[in-house]
């Protein structure tokens, strides 16, 4: 045999089975973030595996560094040109993706391969970031499975197989959960570091602080869950069902904002004086998707919010500072009558317009007001006006715009949606001089008895009116007038009836009953996914820690879970035979082991007799050792001898007297 | 019990007479004649064989005859023949000098294998056959062979099936320098044997081998045999492994052993004193190591008592 | 200073292992022999899930906790696998090779155990021969280690490391071992002039003495005058009728043999003998000769051919060394 030189695990070529798992694995990594990379990263893939599939036909070398650096230099500039310029999670996903995906091209040694595994690791967390219902879970398993896989085969010495690997594998994550349960577990919830904006890029869905014609009809399309509520106690009644999320005061004549924006957080006002309740008090939790946005969705009227960044904002909205982009859990409380402060009642905002626009409806909505006589009596003749006059209500109204948009959908085509119904109505009563303001939000739900919640989806969105009269807040609905179901119906099933086609086919697909099971009994799912993983409030572990423990301490929650992998560790070692449970040994064989371990061992072929000998040779002061050995002897070989416990113990005793004296001399 | 140890310590200090300086081996012969089995004494000429096994014959009470087995010696030198009786006309069995009590088998390995063989028959069976006859020989039937180291010329060595006949192989060795000097100044040993007179009577024999029986032998010491046979089985230490006859033998020995030594049970003790002669005939080892290195090998690395 | 302080650290540490850890013919490896830790690149994993937990808090992602800790726990995990591979593993010797001295001897060794079980690859690292891989899927392997043969005598393998970093390489497990396992070295030939101590050992060289006969009692050889003392039974019966005493005579045949003779050295070290004794044996076997050798503790008979050599040359090896 030559001499062979011995290569650190590091420096290790690897095997063409390493190299195959590896591309395996990095095929489902990047297979997952397709949906949310721009398409031309196919390309990059498909390189990368053209390069390896070089590699295991035998081209093992680096590539150039030309083709490394014009690769780096065109992936940047792809990025950047497809609209990843800003400093944003997805920019930086896209990067580490880009890198995971060039860094395959050199990937010959276990540095490499082991390197590329662990940015598996890093980039299925990653992916959480983008989808954390049951299935993301899922497939985060079966990503941590083929890292894991390639993980063996790139540390195995070309000895890879996979029946051994998998179970392997298998092993090593099923136990692992314990711990990772005591650590999800315990381990605090601390609040950001730093923060990097969530990119806006398709991420914010839902209700936005802004609404124009045509923005929610686009939302109704849509077949995704915003929010469930679970009502602690009571529910309200059906018709009641208004999930209030962006109040919008400020009008520019084409377009309403919320006064209280998105872009300065910190600016918005604290410590107000909320709306007292005064009716009925529902108390809830509502568990809302993430949205990109910063509004949480109330029952009407919001009173109460739990939650030390989220607040009540002046214009009867609920706020986090932070944007919504994750699934949260808040408790709330609302209530059908308050009463209204001077800063939550009616703003000079409230009622300005632009000076000019839409002349001809503020013309007509004065001479409605003279002949109403009262503020109550032009909301009521502004009603009778779409119960009577052909207005239409439909998801696919045309769109009106400009200047005179408001005055060319009320006095011209009169197909609209809510918003249209909605802003003409809040424009009109501004002309005439009473406060109003829209309310963006969701009107219904499907309640779903299963998990005893409401589930609130996109296409449930709606906007409607308040107006203030009588030093109070008053909600009208102009779509309640033009279609009266839809208080009671959900949107869908009040299109299936009469206009399904301008349902999507999702929508339309929902209404199959099979179907519709299904889709509540994942709905479900989904929800207590969310309740009981997502939403996971460690205040109760910590609680009952406390109780347990005494005051919660980094230190005591390490120790905590050092023992819990203690153990563990311990539970495994006997339950795999690695750690050989201890015997009691019985007599005489422990006063056998116990001379052995004070005067050595006897050797290999040595007798108890010789034993003895020899230690009487060495010991000679130790007189109780020979009468001690002899009776071990007769006992294990002599079987009509019995032990006798006195007489051992009273040997021990004189031999440890003796040993003490010994010692003493020396 | 007691009877028999201090029986036995009376008949080494009367051997002693007759070949100084080897209580050991006398005591070895002495096991083996309790257990019924045969005995191999091997060494150079002029150590004391012959001596020993005379004197030993005239202790233990049995009835002695000797054999010298050269290489024209025939089975029926052995055994006796048919001879032609004049008087009465008639053939007569002529018993050979195998009809003994105690045979001593000198410088067996001198013979020819037909004459070694029809010996060895009358070993294993305890009886000969004659033109078709089966006759019995007296109990109990106990020989003391003694052969010359192999390499010496002029010898037929004995198969590894005839050994295997033999309980023990018992090598006298020189005696020590002193006791050499004491002999040479006639102080010990040579004495006439005729003095000697019988320790042991020949009921007290059968009577002994029934107390064999209630030797008792624990558990761990069958441990202890079965591993050292196991180890004499292993390939890479040994050629040619104990059989299951000689692991018996083995236990047997011990038991003796024990007896003698006045215990009621036996101690691994007991079993290294005995393997060695019991076991080295039996074995082959690899290569030049001598049988006899090997088993103090198997004794040294062999675990006495392993911890339950 | 420190270089100093090192070395007697690792001097220190390599009693403390040799104590521990006694040379033995069969080894078992269990709780007090397995050394354990996490590798580099399990450490880089734990930096790994801090990332991940970075990526929790910051993004308030509550299942990048959950993996966060699993990746944690799988290193904790990882210890028992790679244990597992060591643990009740026995390592027993077998044989070793007879070489010439400064070529490489083959030790081998049984890695055993009694569990049927994969164990993956365990890797026998020493500076001589670098690092031997041995997949144990079954339930026992044979290893080949490879040591060079510096002196005549014993070859015997170093305290070496066995070391598994299976299934994941996350963690190394290790065991010094030092095994019994013996092979031999035998002298290199040396020229040495033979000198004569007997009548039979000062013959010349290149000359071979016709048979003699001596007698034996294998073949037929002829007819002699019967001596007194001849048996009977070898009586030349047609001789005797006649009146001719005729015994029939046998023989063993043997060819000269040449006895290679320590005592034909005089005046050299032990070694330089060995090796002078060493160069004749191969002489006399290319010339296809046979010879015996003679050294103080051991004869070996005549013989011939290669066997014979390496029964000779075995004997060279072992001497002084029994």
């Amino acid at each position: 045999m030559t001499e062979s030189e011995y290569i650190p695990p590091y420096r290790r070529v690897l095997s063409q089975a390493a190299i195959r798992t590896l591309l395996v694995a990095q095929f489902f990594m990047f297979l997952v973030f397709v949906p949310y990379m721009p398409n031309w990263f196919v390309l990059v893939f498909v390189f990368a595996v053209f390069w390896r599939w070089r590699v295991i036909h035998g081209q093992l070398k680096k590539p150039p560094v030309w083709l490394v650096l014009s690769m780096i230099v065109a992936g940047i500039a792809g990025i950047v040109a497809s609209g990843f310029s800003r400093y944003s999670l997805d920019t930086a996903v896209a990067f580490c993706l880009l890198g995971y995906l060039l860094k395959s091209l050199e990937v010959l040694r276990r540095r490499d391969g082991i390197f590329q595994v662990y940015l598996g690791f890093f980039l299925s967390g990653v992916y959480l970031l983008y989808r954390f219902d049951p299935l993301g879970a899922l497939l985060l398993v079966f990503l941590v499975l083929s890292n894991l896989l390639a993980l063996q085969a790139v540390t195995s010495e070309g000895h890879f197989r996979l029946r051994y690997a998998l179970k392997q594998s298998t092993v090593l994550m099923i136990g692992a959960v314990p711990i990772m349960v005591a650590g999800y577990l315990f381990f605090p919830r601390l609040p950001p570091l730093w923060n990097i904006p969530n990119d806006e890029r398709g991420a914010q869905t839902g209700m936005s602080d802004e609404m124009r014609p045509g923005s929610v009809a686009e939302l109704a399309q849509s077949n995704e869950p915003a929010f469930r509520v679970s009502f602690n106690g009571e529910r309200p009644p059906r018709d009641q069902w208004y999930w209030r999320g962006n109040t919008m005061s400020v009008f520019d004549g084409e377009t309403w904002r919320a006064r209280y924006t998105a872009r300065n957080p910190f600016a918005w006002p604290r410590n107000i004086d909320l709306p007292v309740a005064e009716g009925s008090r529902y108390d809830y939790t509502v568990i809302q998707e993430k949205s990109g946005q910063r509004w949480m969705y109330f029952l009407d009227w919001p009173v109460q919010i739990d939650g030390a960044d989220r607040r009540i904002l002046p214009d009867a909205r609920a706020a986090q500072i932070r944007p919504i982009n994750n699934v949260y859990r808040y408790q709330a409380v609302s209530s059908d009558r308050v009463s209204w402060s001077e800063e939550t009642g009616a703003q000079r905002l409230d009622l300005a317009l632009p000076q000019t626009g839409n002349e001809a409806l503020r013309a007509w909505a004065n001479e409605r007001y003279q002949e109403a006589g009262s503020d109550w009596a032009f909301v009521e003749r502004l009603l009778t006006e779409i119960r009577e006059q052909d207005f239409y209500y439909t998801l696919r109204p045309p769109l009106y715009r400009g200047e005179d948009s408001i005055e060319a959908f009320w006095l011209g085509e009169r197909r609209g949606f809510c918003e249209h119904y909605a802003s003409a109505m809040a424009f009109m009563l501004r002309a005439v001089g009473i406060p109003s303001r829209i309310v963006g939000g969701y009107l219904g739900g499907t309640y779903v008895p299963g998990g005893d919640y409401i589930q609130v989806r996109q296409r449930e969105a709606h906007a409607w009116v308040e107006v203030w009269i009588d030093s109070e807040w008053h909600r009208v609905d102009p779509t309640a007038v033009v279609s009266p179901n839809r208080i009671e119906m959900n949107l869908d099933e009040l299109f299936m009836g009469s206009q399904p086609e301008e349902l999507s086919v999702g929508a339309r697909l929902g209404r199959a009953t099979l179907v519709n099971q299904m889709i509540m009994y994942w709905d479900n799912l989904n929800y207590q996914w969310q309740v009981l993983v997502l939403d996971y409030d460690n205040n109760q572990a910590i609680g009952w820690f406390t109780s347990a423990f005494g005051e919660f301490s980094p230190l005591k929650a390490v120790l905590a879970l050092l023992s819990v992998m203690g153990g563990l560790s311990l539970a495994f070692g006997l339950w795999l035979g690695l750690i050989p449970i201890p015997k009691v040994q019985k007599e005489p064989y422990r006063s056998l082991n116990k001379i052995e371990r004070l005067y050595g061992g006897r050797g290999q072929g040595e007798t108890l007799h010789q034993y003895a000998q020899r230690l009487a040779g060495q010991y000679p002061h130790h007189q109780a050792l020979g009468p001690l050995l002899q009776q071990i002897e007769q006992c294990i070989y002599d079987p009509e001898t019995d032990l006798d416990r006195y007489e051992l113990r009273h040997l021990w005793q004189t031999l440890q007297q003796e040993r003490k004296q010994d010692s003493s001399l020396v | 019990m007691s009877h028999l140890s201090t029986l036995t310590d009376r008949l080494l200090e009367q051997a002693s007479q007759v070949v100084a300086g080897k209580p050991e081996q006398i005591r070895l012969i002495w096991v083996s004649l309790l257990c019924g089995g045969h005995v191999l004494l091997e060494d150079l000429p002029g150590v004391g064989k012959t001596t020993l096994a005379q004197g030993l014959g005239r202790l233990m009470g049995l009835e002695y005859q000797r054999i010298q087995f050269t290489a024209d010696l025939l089975p029926s030198d052995v055994i006796g023949a048919q001879i032609f009786d004049r008087e009465k006309q008639a053939f007569r069995f002529h018993q050979g000098p195998v009809f003994t009590q105690l045979l001593l088998a000198d410088e067996l390995n001198r013979a020819t294998p037909k004459a070694q063989s029809a010996l060895l028959e009358a070993m294993e069976e305890g009886q000969v056959s004659v033109d078709g006859d089966a006759l019995k020989l007296p109990q109990p039937f106990f020989v003391i062979a003694t052969q010359n180291p192999q390499s010496q010329s002029g010898t037929y060595p004995l198969p590894e099936s005839q050994l295997d006949r033999f309980f023990m192989r018992i090598s006298l060795g020189y005696p020590e320098e002193a006791i050499e000097k004491q002999l040479l100044l006639g102080h010990v040993g040579r004495i006439n044997l005729d003095q000697l007179s019988p320790l042991v009577k020949p009921d007290q024999l059968s009577e002994f081998r029934l107390a064999l029986k209630d030797v008792s032998i624990s558990d761990a010491i069958l441990d202890y045999i079965m591993r050292l046979v196991q180890k004499t089985r292993d390939s890479s230490v040994c050629a040619l492994g104990l059989s299951p006859r000689a692991s018996q033998s083995l236990a047997n020995a011990a038991r003796a052993y024990a007896l003698t030594s006045g215990r009621d049970y036996v101690t691994p003790d007991d079993v290294q004193e005995v393997f060695a002669p019991v076991a080295a005939h039996r074995i082959k080892a690899h290569r030049s190591l001598s049988a006899d290195t090997l088993v103090r090998q198997i004794l040294d690395t062999v675990d006495v008592l392993r911890m339950p | 200073m420190i270089g100093r302080f090192r070395k007697r650290v690792r001097k220190n540490l390599d009693q403390w292992v040799e104590k521990r850890l006694p040379q033995q013919n069969d080894i078992t490896l269990n709780q007090s022999r397995i050394f354990i830790v996490p590798t580099r690149q399990g450490l880089v994993l734990l930096i790994i899930a801090v990332l991940v937990l970075l990526l929790a808090i910051n993004f308030e992602s509550a299942l990048n906790y959950a993996l966060a800790f699993w990746l944690m726990a799988m290193l904790w995990m990882a210890v028992h696998l790679t244990y597992r591979n060591l643990s009740g593993l026995t390592l027993t010797a077998q044989s070793g090779t007879l070489v010439e001295v400064g070529d490489v001897s083959e030790l081998t060794l049984a890695l055993s155990s009694t569990q049927a079980r994969s164990r993956g690859v365990l890797e026998c690292i020493h500076p001589v021969w670098g690092a031997i891989a041995v997949d144990l899927h079954e339930h026992e392997q044979v290893v080949t280690i490879p040591v060079p043969a510096e002196q005549r005598g014993p070859v015997m393998p170093p305290r070496f490391r066995i070391e598994s970093r299976y299934p994941f390489g996350l963690i190394v497990a290790w065991s010094y071992v030092s095994i019994n396992v013996k092979g031999w070295a035998y002298p290199k030939a040396v020229r040495q002039d033979r000198q004569a101590v007997s009548a039979s050992g000062d013959e010349d060289e290149s000359t071979l003495n016709d048979h003699f006969y001596k007698e034996g009692s294998e073949d037929f050889h002829g007819l002699r005058t019967y001596q007194p003392g001849d048996p009977i039974r070898r009586l030349h019966w047609p001789g005797f009728s006649r009146d001719q005493l005729l015994v029939k005579s046998f023989t063993d045949y043997q060819a000269t043999d040449e006895t290679i003779d320590w005592e034909q050295f005089p005046g050299l070290s032990t070694d330089s003998r060995l090796a002078a004794i060493a160069w004749y044996c191969q002489k006399f076997v290319e010339q296809g000769r046979p010879f015996g050798v003679v050294l103080p503790n051991a004869e070996i008979p005549v013989g011939k051919g290669e066997d014979h050599l390496m029964r000779v040359r075995r004997q060279l090896a072992e001497f002084g060394y029994d």
